[in-house]
């Protein structure tokens, strides 16, 4: 796995930079930590992310984990957090550690042809798999209030590929 | 891909050897059709092996070749049955004609979702009238495609097409599904009609209707000889209604872009609402570089299937089954009480409507046929010539039983017909010119006996309608009821 730029399906532009804590990866279990997320032990939170349906069991699955509606909703937002990660099932499992309690919201597609870009259509839909979190997004990019979830504690998000 | 075809032809050979239990529906035996509606469907396999059927009349030893048909067969699933038509899995028919001697086999079209759904046991997704219990959502417009509305030869290619996503390559010989046709990296699984059209220099054109996620447009391929993409367009339409089929005339490629307007809703169908206000555009679309050449507003209508167009002079004809609502689709298509295979059915009459059009101005003026024709069709040979259409329906006039169907020919600009009535009981299905290696011309079409249980095929002499078939050919057992298909010459 790794840390990678943005990935929003429906955003044009990648993000510049972005300002990591620390990085601890597994090849099961990702996980990542940040540094704006470490304010104090007790708000420290884990999301796990199960992402089921792939089609074809290969490319790179890119993901993007947003905190507010701006960013989420802009194309050249910033996210506090992105992966890429090889496929290898048809499922595939992502840990952020020591997120801080808030609203979060997921974007991702998954390259399966590794071109390192989401492959559209003539009509300009995605022609290969994306998915957001709640499973939104059936007609087009997904906005944060349908898209994001609260994260007071623990919590496993399955997000089915479109 | 290769791996995928030899899975496909392995369960090609299963099925041939009879694998199937009865799961499919057709229409069943009596006339009483409402009364008995719940019964009016009876299980058929899944595969029909060849079979010689039983010949009535002098067959032409002249005519040889294959008149291939698609059916929605598979109704039912684990105690699950469809409640449209449209959403039944295709199933291609093969009635093989040649040395004085008629064959039928048939074998459901390994589509995704047949296959998915053989392995789940029951229906996955949404169909376009029907909602099984706990259906997947749709991934794109192939997930839930039955690939069963017709069947077409372009090229040397045999293709099982719907008309919301993507067709199906079949082998010609035995049927068997060779795997969905992209015609191109960006176009998987994008809307292509079930109604491909040739045109006069041997090209094929079709549409694909994309009125989804809030875009209303309309995808023109333009395909060569032996079916190779020459060209692709999606154009921008003003609303987004329904379309299944189109016309295509010298100059021009025509959209009738009707008036039952889509909304995302939670089944296809429910989609859609007849807007009976509202206006129908036709598109008029310059082959040349498919530019918006002329729109024409008409009075909201409903349209599945057109005749052909020609233009003469500055006027441009057009022939459609018009509809003054879309009824038949959300309803009389449908296998309940309503159904248009109900007796008391003619609220559902369509009406095969002349549209001439002023190229110059755009004044139009329609001439009514008072004939409730549907599956028109014409010689694809000469397709912009002004010549008679066949179809199957009946006359308008009350007198006439909503359960009985005639074979009709009719001309678009004399007005004149021809009007052959094989009684109560039978279900005409679409009929197709076709020719003798004499270059005898007939009209073949299938059809149901349905007092008798059983299908078969009937044949008459081009402009001899009245006369009754000259030939005729039946099963032991009905097949499955179908909408449209081509006849291959050998």
């Amino acid at each position: 796995m790794k840390i990678t730029k943005p990935c929003n399906p429906f955003r044009k532009s990648m993000l510049t930079a972005l300002t990591l804590g620390s990085v601890l990866a597994s090849t099961l279990y990702p996980t990542l930590s940040f540094a704006r997320q470490v304010q104090t032990n007790e708000s420290q939170h884990q999301l796990t992310l199960l992402i089921k349906g792939y089609e074809q069991k290969q490319g790179v699955t890119y993901l993007s984990l947003y905190d507010n509606a701006e960013d989420f909703n802009s194309m050249n937002g910033k996210s506090i957090a992105n992966v890429q990660h090889q496929i290898q099932g048809d499922t595939l499992s992502i840990s952020f550690n020591q997120l801080s309690k808030g609203e979060y919201a997921i974007s991702l597609y998954h390259d399966a042809n590794n071109n390192r870009k989401l492959d559209r259509n003539l009509l300009g839909i995605p022609s290969e798999q994306y998915g957001f979190s709640n499973d939104v997004g059936a007609f087009g990019p997904a906005k944060f209030d349908k898209a994001s979830f609260k994260l007071d504690g623990d919590k496993t998000v399955v997000i089915n590929l479109r | 891909m290769s791996n995928r075809r030899e899975f496909l032809q392995t369960l090609v050979a299963g099925t041939a050897c009879g694998l199937a239990a009865k799961s499919g529906l057709s229409l069943a035996s009596g006339s009483a059709m409402p009364a008995d509606f719940g019964g009016a469907f009876k299980s058929v396999p899944k595969s029909f092996e060849k079979r010689a059927l039983t010949l009535e009349g002098n067959w032409p030893t002249d005519l040889r070749g294959s008149l291939y048909r698609n059916s929605p067969a598979m109704l039912e699933r684990n105690g699950f049955q469809h409640s449209h038509l449209f959403d039944g899995d295709g199933m291609i028919q093969k009635f093989s004609l040649g040395d004085g001697k008629v064959f039928h086999q048939a074998q459901m079209v390994a589509t995704d979702k047949f296959l998915n759904e053989e392995d789940a046991d029951r229906f996955l997704y949404h169909g376009l009238g029907s909602s099984p219990p706990n259906a997947r959502a749709a991934r794109n417009n192939d997930s839930a495609n039955p690939a069963n509305i017709s069947v077409r030869k372009m090229g040397d290619k045999l293709f099982a097409l719907w008309e919301a996503g993507s067709a199906y390559e079949i082998d010609p010989e035995n049927l068997s599904t060779y795997g969905r046709v992209d015609w191109g990296e960006d176009l998987k699984h994008l809307p292509f009609s079930a109604h491909p059209l040739r045109d006069a220099n041997g090209d094929w054109w079709n549409i694909g209707s994309w009125i989804y996620s809030g875009q209303a447009r309309t995808i023109i391929y333009q395909l060569d000889a032996q079916a190779k993409l020459k060209r692709v367009k999606a154009i921008p339409m003003n609303q987004a209604g329904y379309m299944h089929a189109f016309a295509l005339s010298q100059r021009f490629v025509i959209l009738v872009n009707t008036a039952h307007l889509y909304t995302p809703g939670k089944r296809y169908f429910d989609s859609f609402n007849f807007d009976a206000k509202g206006k129908t555009e036709i598109v008029l679309l310059d082959k040349n570089d498919l530019s918006v050449f002329k729109t024409i507003e008409i009075p909201a209508n409903f349209v599945f299937h057109f005749g052909n167009a020609f233009e003469q002079g500055e006027e441009l004809f057009i022939s459609m089954a018009e509809y003054r609502n879309a009824d038949i689709m959300s309803k009389g298509l449908g296998l309940g009480p309503h159904s248009a295979f109900a007796k008391e059915a003619t609220q559902y009459n369509s009406d095969l409507s002349v549209y001439r059009i002023n190229l110059k101005n755009g004044k139009w003026q329609k001439q009514s046929s008072q004939l409730a024709m549907e599956f028109p069709n014409f010689r694809e040979s000469t397709p912009f010539t002004v010549q008679n259409l066949i179809g199957m329906g009946r006359p308008t006039g009350t007198a006439n039983k909503a359960d009985q169907d005639y074979l009709i020919s009719y001309h678009p600009l004399s007005g004149e017909r021809e009007i052959y009535d094989f009684g109560n009981g039978f279900t005409i299905e679409e009929p197709l010119f076709i020719n003798g290696a004499s270059g005898q011309e007939y009209v073949i079409h299938s059809l149901a006996d349905r007092q008798k249980s059983r299908s078969g095929l009937a044949l008459f002499r081009s402009g001899e309608l009245k006369a009754g078939p000259i030939a005729m050919a039946w099963a032991e057992e009905q097949f499955p009821f179908g909408f449209h298909g081509c006849f291959v010459p050998s």
